[in-house]
């Protein structure tokens, strides 16, 4: 008999977990509700709309011809604010509710709001939705000095976005840059990178406060210095968007607690993507990991269990690449550890390799400006490939000895 | 008349409906076989770059960075090429930001709408295979399109190590319909289950089918008053299946009706018992087609040995222990014999090479002026004592140590339709089957100096036609 899939969000890991309940079952139903306006999108493509370099047009993951062909039914602008799983049915912000054979929440993640004094909720900028996008895009016109809050993968991308724009950037970090994927060294790389290319790096900085009068508007650095600003964009992570399943009995913590199988503590329930708190590939423990790749394995895994083929997840990796004037680096799996062994180069001609070793394993791989096939080194990590004999070579010449070994793994 | 069913067949267990939901959803799944980028393995020479080259000008427009990528290591003999593999659910396609990767029904080629793409990279990290690059200079992802159906680097690959492979074009030689009602009494892992129902398919409509009393007879009769087959079936005596389709055809003909007439029987049927009819609809030179499904044995009756039995094998009537060392005599090799009837076509096939069966079996539907003949050789797992699944797996081996070689012979000329130049030694099948577990080395010696005998005998027929040609 059909069942009918609910699948509550429309990004990256829902629209994973569709796809997959379709290429095993033609004949369910599978509905996607969200409660943005547009067609799905990647949160991860928005730096490249607000630069300009990608044409809305072409920021749409599908549209109404392809939803057909793949028998999904998309519901805009309806927001859910409660499950009552005993009842198998969700309730949304218009009252209506709806009932469902399974449901899966991917409802993503809201960045997060740093606890800054003055801090308008209204004139909150961020870069997280296509709505934030828009806003932000509006409040940009006229403006010249633009201060982005925070060193990690978004804030990266949006600061170059921005330079692109040909406006003054100004990156703020608590820390430093790239802190959870590279080095100091390679995050001091990217940084110096982004100041050849006119940006303003602040370090180990909080914003205490933000002061906004007229036109203008001052922050105040918990060092006390005070820098004047058009405009602050907040990009120091997000939140895993839960606050509708209290008092439903799905256990959470930061996210929803899942399984393996993508599984919540009810029956029926699954989530995937930023929502999870998930099993990681190597610490074995459960986190939060938001980012693209995570969330298309996560949805894989979520819509194969729905559709009733029982999969396990190997657990999320952190892994990320960033692409800037030019510049690639990209970061899989662990940074050192008292147990690892670490390989790693400086400043070679501008490239920069990292690569840590846990006995015969690869566990950690990171590259700034290598000719090296990024997806080759996350299979070596993943499939634990046996590199022992041959970690020398593969530290000297990474680009052929990935590939030797990717190839004779893949035939054993 | 037997279980003959009429112009509007029954249908099995199924109702109407449901079967036309499962066919919907066949024709739906139905995978459509690409042509695909293939390299032999590990034969590349060292240093040799001409593919890459040849990629790095497979646009019009100035060079680029080469899509296909030489795989050396120092000190190690072996070396490859790896590039895209076209994936049926491509990792880079998911992974991708703006939905600019794509792959195309029509060739199955994984493409990137350059419009769309960000050259955010994602693809490079979701790609295992390093299929995906980002062009710094431009910014945006690039791979392999298999040049639109002509790749420059197999043109140009001087020893042909890269080839433009059309995979196993199985699928296409089948109808839509599945002939065979959902479900089966058959053992589980029957590779004679798989060959019936590819049969069916490939025959198609507008045949009607014979039999003798056997494993395969029970699905297409079906159970109490629902057949088992969507085609007709005529059961007939284990004696007279060639002579009661004679007559069917004699009686389309006069009707001046075009039916194509196939025998589906066991060994047991066409081999022993029913053998004279056989061979006399041969010398008539009868226009219908007869398909022997080898099992080596009575399979239905309780594992009897038949004619077609190999030597030392164990079945019930040739027992094992004490003096006795399973069956002592030669099997009879009736292919060869229905070849020297003179008749116009006779192939031996097996499941493990499904397309090969289909094309020969299409020849022998195509013959117009005398009878066709195809021994299906066709392992039976529990009546051999192998495990369930070792079905395709026994018949994979028995063509590849020549146990039982592939061939046809058309109108006086024998052909090998497989290599057989490079056999592996017969215990690398021996020891899949339990029916052969006892033989001692010499025992499986002998059975080898028979594969030799019957594969050089072949042999040297191809070569006679060679000669001759």
């Amino acid at each position: 008999m059909a069942k009918k899939h609910l699948i509550i969000g429309c990004g990256t890991a829902a629209l994973s977990a569709a796809k997959k309940i379709r290429s095993m079952n033609r004949d369910d139903q599978i509905r996607l509700v969200t409660k943005e306006h547009t067609f799905p999108y990647s949160p991860a493509a928005l730096p490249y709309l607000l630069s300009g370099r990608l044409k809305e047009e072409n920021l749409w993951l599908a549209d109404d011809s392809l939803l057909h062909e793949l028998g999904f039914q998309l519901e805009k602008s309806k927001e859910l604010v409660g499950v009552i799983p005993e009842n198998k049915e969700v309730i949304y912000k218009d009252g209506g509710r709806e009932s469902f054979d399974t449901l899966l929440i991917a409802t993503g993640s809201d960045a997060t709001r740093p606890p800054i004094k003055g801090l308008d909720p209204e004139r909150f900028a961020c870069l997280h939705t296509y709505e934030d996008c828009q806003k932000l895009l509006t409040r940009l016109n006229g403006k010249k000095e633009v201060t982005v809050y925070g060193g990690g993968m978004v804030a990266l991308e949006t600061a170059t976005a921005l330079i692109e724009r040909r406006l003054r950037v100004r990156i703020v970090v608590r820390s430093r840059i790239g802190r959870g994927y590279f080095d100091e060294e390679i995050g001091n790389r990217i940084g110096t990178i982004l100041q050849q290319k006119g940006a303003e790096v602040v370090g180990g900085n909080k914003i205490e406060e933000i002061k906004e009068r007229r036109n203008i508007t001052e922050i105040v650095l918990s060092d006390g210095h005070s820098l004047r600003t058009d405009l602050l964009i907040n990009c120091i992570g997000v939140e895993p968007r839960i606050n509708f399943l209290k008092g439903t009995g799905i256990l959470t913590r930061r996210g929803v607690i899942v399984d393996r199988k993508m599984r919540t503590t009810l029956s029926d329930i699954y989530a995937a993507g930023d929502v999870v708190e998930a099993h990681a590939f190597s610490l074995g423990q459960e986190g939060v990991n938001a980012t693209a790749p995570t969330a298309v394995q996560q949805g894989r895994v979520a819509g194969a269990n729905m559709a009733g083929e029982e999969t396990e997840d190997k657990g999320w990796i952190p892994m990320n690449v960033f692409r800037f004037f030019g510049h690639t680096a990209f970061s899989i799996g662990l940074s050192s550890q008292p147990s690892s062994q670490r390989l790693r180069d400086k400043d070679n001609g501008g490239i920069y390799k990292e690569l840590v070793f846990q006995e015969n394993r690869l566990v950690g791989a990171r590259f700034i400006d290598a000719d090296v096939d990024p997806g080759i080194f996350r299979y070596l990590i993943e499939e634990k490939v046996d590199v022992g004999p041959h970690k020398e070579t593969l530290w000297e010449r990474p680009r052929e000895m990935s590939r030797w070994l990717a190839m004779q793994a893949e035939r054993n | 008349m037997g279980t003959a069913t009429g112009n509007e067949p029954l249908v099995g267990n199924a109702s109407r409906t449901e079967l036309g939901l499962l066919q919907n959803r066949e024709k739906v799944f139905m995978l459509k076989v690409y042509k695909t980028l293939q390299w032999e393995k590990d034969a590349c020479p060292p240093d040799c770059l001409v593919c890459e080259e040849a990629c790095g000008h497979r646009k019009d427009n100035g060079r680029l960075d080469s899509a296909i990528k030489v795989v050396h290591k120092l000190g190690d003999s072996r070396h490859n090429v790896i590039t895209c593999l076209q994936c049926s659910e491509p990792a880079c396609q998911e992974a991708c930001t703006t939905g600019a990767i794509q792959k195309s029904k029509e060739d199955g080629i994984v493409r990137i709408l350059q419009e769309k793409c960000i050259g955010c990279g994602m693809c490079t990290l979701a790609c295992p295979y390093g299929g995906i690059y980002i062009s710094s200079e431009k910014n945006q992802a690039y791979k392999c399109d298999a040049c639109d159906g002509k790749p420059k680097c197999v043109e140009a690959c001087p020893l042909h190590i890269l080839s433009f492979f059309e995979g196993d074009r199985i699928s296409e030689y089948l109808g839509d319909e599945d002939f065979l009602s959902p479900g089966t009494r058959a053992c589980s892992g029957c590779p004679g289950e798989l060959s019936l129902r590819h049969t069916l398919r490939i025959v198609g409509r507008g045949a009607v089918f014979f039999g003798a009393p056997g494993c395969m007879t029970t699905l297409m009769i079906g159970s109490g008053d629902k057949a088992g087959a969507k085609l007709p079936y005529f059961n007939c005596l284990f004696t007279n299946v060639p002579s009661t389709m004679t007559g069917v055809h004699r009686y389309f003909k006069s009707k001046g009706k075009e039916v194509k007439l196939i025998a589906f029987a066991g060994d047991g049927c066409i081999v022993d018992i029913g053998f004279q009819a056989l061979s006399g609809a041969a010398e008539r030179g009868e226009n219908f087609v007869v398909i022997c499904y080898d099992n080596e044995g009575y399979m239905n009756t309780g594992n009897q040995r038949s004619s077609t039995t190999p030597p030392h094998a164990w079945t019930n009537t040739t027992p094992v222990g004490g003096e006795f060392r399973g069956k002592e005599k030669n099997s009879k090799y009736l292919p060869l014999i229905m070849a020297f009837h003179g008749i116009p076509y006779v192939a031996t096939a097996t499941i493990a090479y499904l397309e090969d069966y289909a094309q020969k079996l299409e020849k022998a539907l195509a013959v117009k002026d005398g009878l066709s003949y195809i021994h299906l050789f066709t392992p039976c797992p529990p009546g051999w004592r192998s495990s369930t699944e070792s079905g395709i797996e026994m018949s994979r081996l028995a063509v590849e140590t020549n146990y039982f070689p592939l061939w046809e012979y058309e109108r006086g000329r024998f052909r090998f339709t497989r290599d057989v130049s490079n056999p592996k030694p017969i215990g690398k099948y021996t020891q899949l089957i339990g029916k052969f577990s006892h033989l001692q080395e010499t025992e499986i010696q002998e059975l080898q100096e028979m594969v030799n005998q019957r594969v050089n005998m072949i042999k040297s027929l191809v070569n006679i036609a060679e000669v001759r040609g």
